[in-house]
């Protein structure tokens, strides 16, 4: 057991411990070569290729201060795994330690997901935080996850927990935010409960970095008359698996999924969705973009249920993705299994090139052949780049988008 | 300030110029028409510098420039402007997105001050006043779900803005009524000026009342076959071009 730990997780890292969970997770291991789900993305070669955990050095770092995209009080900054800055909680919004969470509470979902199991079975740092019912937190949650691998490879597993009550309003920003050159591995979670008539929306950041491996896990429950809405944007990363998975527990639900993935180099992103319509009279709208280009890979795999009470559901899905080069790779595909049979979903999915016509007609006018094709990546990301709320966050990732034609 | 010799072009391996001489000096107007399908789009696309036609044989000098090594954007930089026969759409990207931009690169190359945004506004209106353009479908969507005449008139608006040495109208009369056709006709007779010269591709005569040139040339069959002044396209207007057919059939194949 021990040897597994430190070979997938040691000790010097922000996970101390195991707990009652981890047997489970030795059961199972991490994905092989045949898993269904990890088919196209194999993480745990990478990461055996990748990481040599026992070079890890234990590190008590305080908060590293890199910038922010924005300011609010309610900032928290993970370093390697630890929480290294917090805020204290108001009558809005409550802070605890992710170990405190009473049993009433219904995050924990039964997902077979290999990296979940992992880490469900480690004891990891993060907080659990709610917003009072009927309130709404004027500005948003931004947790800055850092990781710093400039004198030796890292590694960091978080888990934290958002309940919006009945009623309440909030939003929150997860970032991820990587320092030095070394490999990196992060086994992440979130979980989020949006409750009855409550309205959160939840972005994951991740705008920079080389050598990154992770594997995300975000878990949405929406209860009745609820709505959620989620961004995941990922400019870059060696090996990015975004999994992120919606319950629409009650009826009149609403949940928006958008994502933007825009990748160079040897880039590779892979996002994993599902949306599990349970009860009827629920609507679901995804939209991801892609563009890719040089040896890039990116992924798109959206599962979309709708169980055999889930009457009257509307659930849209889209992917559309630009190949700018002839050695990206892009493996996209919807999964639409339907049990009710009064249902109105809609799938669809497209990869192609910037449109030489209007790339001939731009430059006629005297832009010049990267700006015109900027401005063509531009407008092809427009529609989700309008899904963000947060101004100083469209701002940045809107002047990242052409950046993609040059190789960081 | 252009002149062509002995232009071949081809695209995907077929031969569509197949040897035009034309020469425009400062200050000229030349009309070029011709039958459907006879080449005329194909040599405006070759002198703005789309990359799908290939020159297989002959030169273009522009302006004491080998107008040929140019790529599309420097040669718009230069002063040349292509007024497109179909003004392609755009999804996501307006006018006023890319104009500003477009109209600094070109102010840069010829060593001026770029444009801030308030200084671009008020020309850009003034501009707009010669054309009787609409600021909101400059902030559209370009070309998508225009009329016709919309797209048009938004190429001439950005000729305008522009402010080119060498305009190439390409069918800019085509699909518009008499009052469009005006409009146009008038924002390109207010560039005109001694050291600029455009070249108005049309296939009808009646465009040439109101921008009149100084030569017209009739292109068939990938060549300029005959050239005159303006009363040629009156000539053609009245016989269609069946006579220009039968003269030229014969002496080719
Ligand atoms: N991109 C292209 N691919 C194939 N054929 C083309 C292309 N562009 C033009 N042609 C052909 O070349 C000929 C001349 O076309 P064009 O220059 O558009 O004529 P015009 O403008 O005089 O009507 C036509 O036979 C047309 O079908
Ligand atoms: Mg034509």
């Amino acid at each position: 057991m021990s040897e597994l730990i430190n070979k997938y997780f040691p000790t010097a890292s922000g996970a101390k411990t195991v707990n009652d969970h981890w047997e489970a997770f030795l059961n199972v291991g991490l994905p092989d070569r045949k898993s269904e789900e990890y088919k196209f993305t194999p993480i745990t070669n990478v990461i055996e290729r990748e990481m040599n955990f026992d070079s890890i050095t234990s590190d008590s770092g305080s908060d590293p201060g890199v910038e922010t995209l924005f300011s609010t009080p309610y900032h928290m900054v993970f370093l390697n795994g630890k929480l290294v800055k917090k805020f204290e909680g108001n009558d809005i919004i409550s802070v605890a330690a992710n170990s405190d969470i009473p049993a009433s509470e219904k995050f924990i979902p039964n997902w077979k997901d290999e990296f979940h199991l992992m880490n469900k079975g480690l004891e990891a740092d993060g907080v659990y935080l709610k917003i009072a019912k009927g309130n709404t937190l004027e500005q948003p949650v931004y947790i800055q996850y850092v990781v710093d691998s400039a004198d030796s490879q890292s590694a960091a597993v978080t888990r934290n927990y958002f309940h919006a009550e009945e009623n309440s309003e909030f939003q929150v920003v997860e970032e991820f935010i990587y320092l030095g050159e070394n490999a990196s591995f992060e086994n992440t979670e979130s979980h989020v409960v949006v409750g009855k008539a409550a309205r959160v929306r939840s972005y994951k950041l991740q705008l920079q970095g080389k050598n990154q491996l992770q594997v995300g896990n975000t878990f949405v429950q929406q209860e009745r008359d609820s709505y959620h809405k989620n961004i995941t944007i990922t400019m870059s990363g060696k090996m990015v698996r975004n999994n992120l998975q919606i319950f629409l527990n009650d009826e009149h639900c609403e949940s928006h999924l958008h994502g933007l993935y825009m990748l160079n180099g040897k880039n590779h992103v892979d996002n994993h969705t599902t949306v599990d319509h349970r009860f009827p009279n629920s609507y679901s709208n995804e939209m991801y973009k892609g563009i890719l280009t040089e040896y890039s890979t990116g992924v798109f795999n959206g599962k979309i249920y709708v169980r055999p009470d889930a009457q009257n559901t509307n659930a849209f899905q889209s992917n559309n993705n630009l190949l700018l080069s002839d050695t990206a790779t892009l493996h996209t595909k919807p999964q639409l299994e339907i049990w009710a049979d009064d249902v109105s979903c809609s799938h669809g999915c497209t990869s192609g090139q910037l449109d030489k016509e209007a790339l001939f007609y731009l430059r006629s006018r005297g832009l010049g052949q990267d700006e015109a094709k900027a401005l063509l990546l531009k407008a092809f990301v427009a529609d989700v780049l309008n899904e963000i709320d947060i101004e100083p966050i469209k701002e940045k990732v809107e002047s990242q988008v052409d950046s993609v034609l040059f190789t960081k | 300030m252009l002149k062509i010799k002995d232009l071949h072009a081809s695209v995907e391996d077929k031969e569509i110029l197949q040897g035009v001489n034309l020469e425009v000096k400062p200050g000229e107007v030349h009309a070029i028409m011709g039958p459907n399908g006879s080449g005329k789009s194909t040599l405006a696309s070759v002198l703005a510098g789309r990359e799908e036609y290939e020159v297989t044989k002959g030169s273009v000098e522009y302006r004491g420039v080998d107008l040929l090594e140019l790529a599309p954007e420097e040669r718009a930089r230069e002063g040349i402007f292509l007024a497109f026969q179909y003004p392609v759409e755009i999804p996501g990207v307006s006018t006023t997105n890319f104009l500003r931009t477009a109209l600094n690169q070109v102010r840069e190359h010829r060593g001026q001050e770029p444009m801030d945004a308030v200084n671009f506004l008020s020309f850009m209106k003034e501009k707009m006043k010669l054309v009787d353009i609409d600021q909101a479908l400059l902030s559209r969507s370009l070309n998508e779900g225009f009329s016709g005449g919309e797209k048009k008139r938004n190429e001439i608006f950005q000729m305008a803005v522009m402010e080119p040495k060498l305009a190439i109208l390409d069918e800019t009369d085509s699909g518009l009524d008499i009052d469009a056709l005006k409009i146009v006709a008038n924002g390109v007779n207010s560039l005109k000026s001694p050291d600029k010269a455009t070249i108005v591709v049309t296939h009808y005569q009646r465009l040439l009342n109101y921008i009149v040139p100084d030569y017209v040339h009739v292109i068939y069959k990938g060549r300029i076959v005959k050239s005159g002044n303006k009363d040629l396209a009156l000539e053609l207007e009245e016989k269609g071009y069946d006579w220009i057919k039968s003269e030229v059939d014969p002496v080719i194949s």
